[in-house]
Protein backbone atom coordinates (compact mmCIF):
# COMPACT_ATOMS: atom_id res chain seq x y z
CA UNK A 1 0.00 0.00 0.00
CA UNK A 2 1.25 3.48 -0.60
CA UNK A 3 2.24 5.78 2.30
CA UNK A 4 -0.19 8.64 0.72
CA UNK A 5 -2.69 6.35 1.26
CA UNK A 6 -4.97 7.46 4.10
CA UNK A 7 -5.50 5.21 6.93
CA UNK A 8 -9.36 7.05 7.13
CA UNK A 9 -10.07 4.68 4.72
CA UNK A 10 -9.38 1.64 6.99
CA UNK A 11 -11.34 2.85 10.13
CA UNK A 12 -14.99 2.38 10.91
CA UNK A 13 -16.81 5.60 11.91
CA UNK A 14 -19.13 5.46 14.67
CA UNK A 15 -21.38 7.86 16.54
CA UNK A 16 -22.38 8.85 20.09
CA UNK A 17 -23.94 10.93 23.31
CA UNK A 18 -21.49 9.88 25.70
CA UNK A 19 -17.80 11.23 26.85
CA UNK A 20 -15.17 8.88 26.47
CA UNK A 21 -13.44 8.44 30.04
CA UNK A 22 -9.79 7.38 30.24
CA UNK A 23 -6.87 7.79 32.06
CA UNK A 24 -4.13 11.10 31.17
CA UNK A 25 -0.94 13.00 33.13
CA UNK A 26 -0.40 16.21 33.47
CA UNK A 27 2.66 18.23 34.57
CA UNK A 28 1.71 21.40 36.75
CA UNK A 29 2.67 25.09 36.66
CA UNK A 30 1.65 27.29 39.64
CA UNK A 31 3.10 30.83 41.21
CA UNK A 32 5.06 30.76 43.88
CA UNK A 33 2.62 30.85 46.71
CA UNK A 34 0.69 27.87 44.95
CA UNK A 35 -2.06 30.15 43.47
CA UNK A 36 -2.41 30.15 39.28
CA UNK A 37 -2.10 26.36 39.43
CA UNK A 38 -2.17 24.96 35.71
CA UNK A 39 -2.44 21.73 34.39
CA UNK A 40 0.07 21.02 31.03
CA UNK A 41 0.73 18.61 28.47
CA UNK A 42 3.60 16.44 29.71
CA UNK A 43 5.43 17.66 26.48
CA UNK A 44 6.37 19.63 24.51
CA UNK A 45 4.76 23.46 24.77
CA UNK A 46 1.74 22.39 23.45
CA UNK A 47 -1.05 24.68 25.42
CA UNK A 48 -2.44 24.57 29.12
CA UNK A 49 -5.76 22.92 29.89
CA UNK A 50 -7.66 26.47 31.55
CA UNK A 51 -9.82 25.64 34.32
CA UNK A 52 -13.67 25.46 33.40
CA UNK A 53 -13.04 25.50 29.46
CA UNK A 54 -12.85 22.42 27.14
CA UNK A 55 -9.43 21.91 25.93
CA UNK A 56 -8.98 21.62 22.57
CA UNK A 57 -6.59 19.61 20.55
CA UNK A 58 -4.33 21.67 17.98
CA UNK A 59 -1.81 21.05 15.23
CA UNK A 60 1.37 22.53 13.57
CA UNK A 61 -0.12 21.08 10.83
CA UNK A 62 -3.43 23.13 11.37
CA UNK A 63 -3.64 24.93 7.72
CA UNK A 64 -3.21 21.11 6.62
CA UNK A 65 -6.07 19.33 8.88
CA UNK A 66 -7.99 19.37 12.05
CA UNK A 67 -6.92 17.73 14.85
CA UNK A 68 -7.18 14.75 15.61
CA UNK A 69 -5.70 13.75 12.20
CA UNK A 70 -5.94 9.82 11.60
CA UNK A 71 -2.94 10.46 10.11
CA UNK A 72 -1.11 12.44 12.25
CA UNK A 73 -0.03 12.02 15.84
CA UNK A 74 -2.06 15.58 17.27
CA UNK A 75 -4.73 15.76 19.51
CA UNK A 76 -5.21 15.43 23.19
CA UNK A 77 -3.74 11.87 24.26
CA UNK A 78 -5.33 9.62 26.98
CA UNK A 79 -5.04 5.86 27.77
CA UNK A 80 -7.12 2.72 27.97
CA UNK A 81 -4.86 1.26 30.99
CA UNK A 82 -3.19 3.66 34.11
CA UNK A 83 -0.07 1.37 33.93
CA UNK A 84 1.52 2.87 30.43
CA UNK A 85 1.64 6.29 31.53
CA UNK A 86 3.98 5.38 33.72
CA UNK A 87 6.16 5.65 30.91
CA UNK A 88 5.62 9.34 30.74
CA UNK A 89 8.20 11.93 31.22
CA UNK A 90 7.78 13.90 34.81
CA UNK A 91 3.74 13.51 35.30
CA UNK A 92 2.79 15.77 38.48
CA UNK A 93 -0.95 15.16 38.24
CA UNK A 94 -2.78 11.48 37.05
CA UNK A 95 -6.24 11.74 36.43
CA UNK A 96 -9.20 10.92 34.52
CA UNK A 97 -10.06 12.87 31.19
CA UNK A 98 -13.33 13.11 29.49
CA UNK A 99 -13.29 13.27 25.80
CA UNK A 100 -15.86 14.24 22.68
CA UNK A 101 -15.54 15.76 19.69
CA UNK A 102 -13.72 13.52 17.53
CA UNK A 103 -12.09 10.70 18.91
CA UNK A 104 -9.99 8.50 17.45
CA UNK A 105 -9.54 5.18 19.31
CA UNK A 106 -6.32 3.62 19.42
CA UNK A 107 -4.82 0.00 21.07
CA UNK A 108 -3.90 1.54 24.15
CA UNK A 109 -5.95 4.73 24.20
CA UNK A 110 -7.35 8.13 22.19
CA UNK A 111 -6.56 11.11 20.89
CA UNK A 112 -9.53 13.56 20.87
CA UNK A 113 -10.21 16.82 20.19
CA UNK A 114 -12.18 18.22 22.99
CA UNK A 115 -11.15 17.01 26.91
CA UNK A 116 -11.88 17.86 30.35
CA UNK A 117 -11.05 16.51 33.82
CA UNK A 118 -12.83 14.57 35.94
CA UNK A 119 -10.57 13.47 38.44
CA UNK A 120 -7.29 14.63 39.37
CA UNK A 121 -4.76 13.42 42.48
CA UNK A 122 -0.93 14.82 42.41
CA UNK A 123 1.68 11.82 42.07
CA UNK A 124 5.22 11.51 43.03
CA UNK A 125 6.66 10.94 39.66
CA UNK A 126 9.07 8.49 41.31
CA UNK A 127 6.95 7.07 43.65
CA UNK A 128 4.47 6.20 40.22
CA UNK A 129 7.33 5.16 38.04
CA UNK A 130 8.63 2.66 40.45
CA UNK A 131 5.21 1.06 42.32
CA UNK A 132 2.33 2.40 39.74
CA UNK A 133 -0.57 4.96 40.84
CA UNK A 134 -0.66 2.86 44.40
CA UNK A 135 2.90 4.17 45.34
CA UNK A 136 3.13 6.75 48.42
CA UNK A 137 1.21 10.21 48.48
CA UNK A 138 3.13 13.15 48.15
CA UNK A 139 3.82 15.31 50.89
CA UNK A 140 5.19 17.92 49.47
CA UNK A 141 5.28 20.15 46.24
CA UNK A 142 8.40 21.68 45.00
CA UNK A 143 8.09 24.83 43.32
CA UNK A 144 10.94 25.22 40.73
CA UNK A 145 12.27 27.54 38.17
CA UNK A 146 9.41 28.68 35.37
CA UNK A 147 6.95 28.04 37.77
CA UNK A 148 6.98 24.22 37.91
CA UNK A 149 5.51 22.54 40.57
CA UNK A 150 6.77 18.44 41.41
CA UNK A 151 5.12 16.80 43.69
CA UNK A 152 7.51 14.57 45.87
CA UNK A 153 7.16 12.11 48.44
CA UNK A 154 9.70 12.84 51.62
CA UNK A 155 11.78 9.93 50.33
CA UNK A 156 12.40 10.88 46.50
CA UNK A 157 12.57 14.77 47.87
CA UNK A 158 15.62 13.60 49.84
CA UNK A 159 17.06 11.77 47.03
CA UNK A 160 16.23 14.56 43.97
CA UNK A 161 18.05 17.46 46.71
CA UNK A 162 20.75 14.85 46.89
CA UNK A 163 20.97 15.49 43.07
CA UNK A 164 20.98 18.96 43.15
CA UNK A 165 17.31 18.78 42.00
CA UNK A 166 16.55 21.40 44.58
CA UNK A 167 13.05 23.12 44.88
CA UNK A 168 13.39 26.85 45.64
CA UNK A 169 10.18 26.44 47.91
CA UNK A 170 8.65 23.52 49.50
CA UNK A 171 4.41 23.75 49.67
CA UNK A 172 2.01 21.38 51.42
CA UNK A 173 0.86 18.71 48.68
CA UNK A 174 -2.06 18.68 50.54
CA UNK A 175 -2.96 22.20 50.12
CA UNK A 176 -2.20 22.16 46.58
CA UNK A 177 -4.21 18.68 45.90
CA UNK A 178 -7.35 20.50 47.29
CA UNK A 179 -6.76 23.77 45.66
CA UNK A 180 -5.86 22.11 41.90
CA UNK A 181 -9.24 20.28 42.54
CA UNK A 182 -11.28 23.43 43.58
CA UNK A 183 -9.69 25.11 40.60
CA UNK A 184 -10.61 23.19 37.92
CA UNK A 185 -14.19 22.16 39.73
CA UNK A 186 -13.08 18.08 40.06
CA UNK A 187 -13.19 15.39 42.54
CA UNK A 188 -10.12 13.21 43.79
CA UNK A 189 -9.03 10.66 42.20
CA UNK A 190 -10.02 7.57 43.92
CA UNK A 191 -6.90 4.42 42.90
CA UNK B 1 3.70 8.24 24.33
CA UNK B 2 2.99 4.82 21.84
CA UNK B 3 -0.94 4.45 21.80
CA UNK B 4 -0.53 2.11 19.01
CA UNK B 5 -2.18 1.88 16.12
CA UNK B 6 -5.73 3.48 15.31
CA UNK B 7 -9.00 1.06 15.68
CA UNK B 8 -11.99 3.44 14.68
CA UNK B 9 -12.98 7.09 14.70
CA UNK B 10 -16.16 8.25 16.96
CA UNK B 11 -18.05 11.58 16.49
CA UNK B 12 -19.26 12.34 20.16
CA UNK B 13 -21.90 15.20 20.80
CA UNK B 14 -22.37 14.98 24.27
CA UNK B 15 -26.62 15.48 25.63
CA UNK B 16 -24.26 17.37 28.24
CA UNK B 17 -20.94 18.96 28.23
CA UNK B 18 -18.35 16.91 31.00
CA UNK B 19 -17.73 20.41 32.63
CA UNK B 20 -18.53 21.86 35.87
CA UNK B 21 -21.44 23.76 36.39
CA UNK B 22 -20.70 27.55 36.41
CA UNK B 23 -20.42 29.09 40.37
CA UNK B 24 -22.96 31.74 40.10
CA UNK B 25 -22.10 34.65 42.26
CA UNK B 26 -24.00 34.78 46.04
CA UNK B 27 -26.18 37.90 46.16
CA UNK B 28 -25.16 41.29 47.80
CA UNK B 29 -26.91 41.12 50.94
CA UNK B 30 -29.45 43.68 50.68
CA UNK B 31 -31.27 45.30 53.79
CA UNK B 32 -33.06 43.25 56.31
CA UNK B 33 -36.85 43.36 55.74
CA UNK B 34 -39.22 45.56 57.39
CA UNK B 35 -42.18 43.87 58.78
CA UNK B 36 -45.29 45.35 58.25
CA UNK B 37 -47.03 46.87 61.10
CA UNK B 38 -49.92 44.69 61.84
CA UNK B 39 -53.33 46.20 60.77
CA UNK B 40 -55.49 47.77 63.95
CA UNK B 41 -51.98 48.21 66.24
CA UNK B 42 -51.44 52.29 67.25
CA UNK B 43 -48.31 53.50 66.07
CA UNK B 44 -48.18 54.70 69.62
CA UNK B 45 -49.58 53.56 72.60
CA UNK B 46 -52.62 55.09 73.57
CA UNK B 47 -52.53 58.34 75.78
CA UNK B 48 -50.82 58.02 78.71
Amino acid sequence: MSSNVSLARELTIGVGTEPIVAWRAWALTGRRDGTELLLRPVAGRSRPWRPMEPAEAACKQARLHGAPNVDCSCGLHATHDVEILRRTRCPAVLGRVAFWGRVIEHELGYRAQYGYPQRLALVCQFCFWLWGPHGTKPAVVGWFARDELIPFCWQHLEQAQRYGMDPKRLLSADEIDLRLRETYAVDALAF
Amino acid sequence: MNIGRPKRIIEIEPATMPLPEPVMPMPEPGPAPVEPMPAGVPAEPPGT
